[in-house]
């Protein structure tokens, strides 16, 4: 099991962050990914596995200011 | 003995009162502060003392205005934001506004970057004039927040910021504000924050677009970075980018930056009962 900004999803080996962003069916493209508080750089959506049990906040970036 | 009146050094009686020093000084002094807070006429002066003496209405010199600063906000809050040095990533909507804000607290030092030019569709909710159209932002905040407050330390930078020139920009700072408008350069800025200063903590204007739904705008803290914002309103067709909600946002980013250097304000919350 994953919590993903609060919300719990079920989890698999070998998933990745973008296995997480698909599970979650975010679509927006500019997302700031956190994983069990460590940053990861959106290059390594593809090659980075997350642990099971993790926490992972991702943050959609909107414009405005 | 030897005090300091309106920061220049003078010699006084032992035990000369505060009003004896305005009589023979200032005598249409009508605000009297000593060492940072107002003080009564009665007031007995000791060796050291740093006495200013105000008349209403007159124009303050710089360093008059941050004693009457430092009154205000009392000498330890105000020494604190006068050592912070600030960094401000754009200054359109939140960064003008941001920067005002902190500079009229004190903010020792604030780093302004941002390459574009004061147009017409900025008034509409930046801190600028109709006469500063087509001035640099960086030149023309600047230009804005001298006459707020003299004493604040303003580096102007023209330039587009990109990854390579972030470093030099926004190293020193104690506190980065993001203040772009547009979505991939808010992402530029996040990604090259948490890789290369990773402990520095990032104020972040996240949904600000519109109008109304003050209960909305909230602070959600992950780490060093800090969210303002609703985290959901874009700019559209019919919601535009507003001088209200704009600057409430701002605002909140400028409020964090002060808890950040400061601390929480343990009294915020007492309700004095």
């Amino acid at each position: 099991m994953l919590k993903v900004n609060g919300e719990k999803i079920a989890f698999h080996e070998s998933m990745t962050v973008t296995d997480v962003i698909k599970a979650m069916k975010f679509n927006f493209p500019l997302l700031i990914v956190k994983v069990n508080g460590v940053y990861v750089p959106r290059d390594e959506y593809g090659n980075r596995n997350v642990p099971d049990e993790a926490e992972i906040e991702i943050i959609h970036l909107i414009s405005g200011g | 003995m030897r005090i300091f009146v309106n920061e220049r050094p003078a010699d006084v009686p032992e035990g000369a009162t505060l009003l004896a020093v305005c009589a023979t000084r200032k005598p249409d002094a009508d605000l009297s502060i000593c060492n940072g807070f107002p003080a009564s006429p009665e007031t007995v002066l000791k060796e050291g003392d740093r006495v200013v003496l105000i008349r209403r209405g007159e124009i303050p010199t710089s360093e008059e205005l941050d004693v009457l600063l430092a009154a205000r906000h009392s000498p330890g809050v105000h020494q604190r934001l006068k050592g912070s040095v600030v960094g401000i990533a754009g200054c359109g909507g939140l960064g003008s506004n941001v920067a005002v804000s902190l500079a009229r607290v004190g903010v020792g030092e604030l780093l302004l970057a941002d390459f574009d030019v004061v147009e017409p569709s900025n008034l509409n909710r930046q801190q600028y004039f109709v006469d500063q159209i087509g001035m640099p932002k960086v030149d023309a905040l600047m230009a804005n927040l001298a006459r707020i407050n003299p004493a604040v330390k303003v580096v102007a930078s023209c330039v587009r910021i990109v990854p390579e020139n972030m470093k030099d920009l926004f190293g020193r700072a104690d506190v980065l504000v993001e203040a772009f408008d547009r979505a991939d350069q808010k992402g530029m800025l996040i990604d090259f924050a948490m890789r290369k200063f990773p402990e520095k903590p990032l104020v972040i204007g996240l949904g600000l677009a519109g109008w109304g739904r003050n209960d909305l705008l909230t602070t959600r803290s992950s780490g060093n970075i800090h969210l303002c914002g609703d985290g959901l309103t874009e700019a559209a067709q019919n919601r535009g980018l507003m001088a209200p909600r704009v600057a409430l946002v701002a605002n909140m980013q400028a409020n964090l930056v002060m808890e950040i250097l400061l601390g929480p304000d343990s009294e915020i919350g007492c309700s004095g009962q």
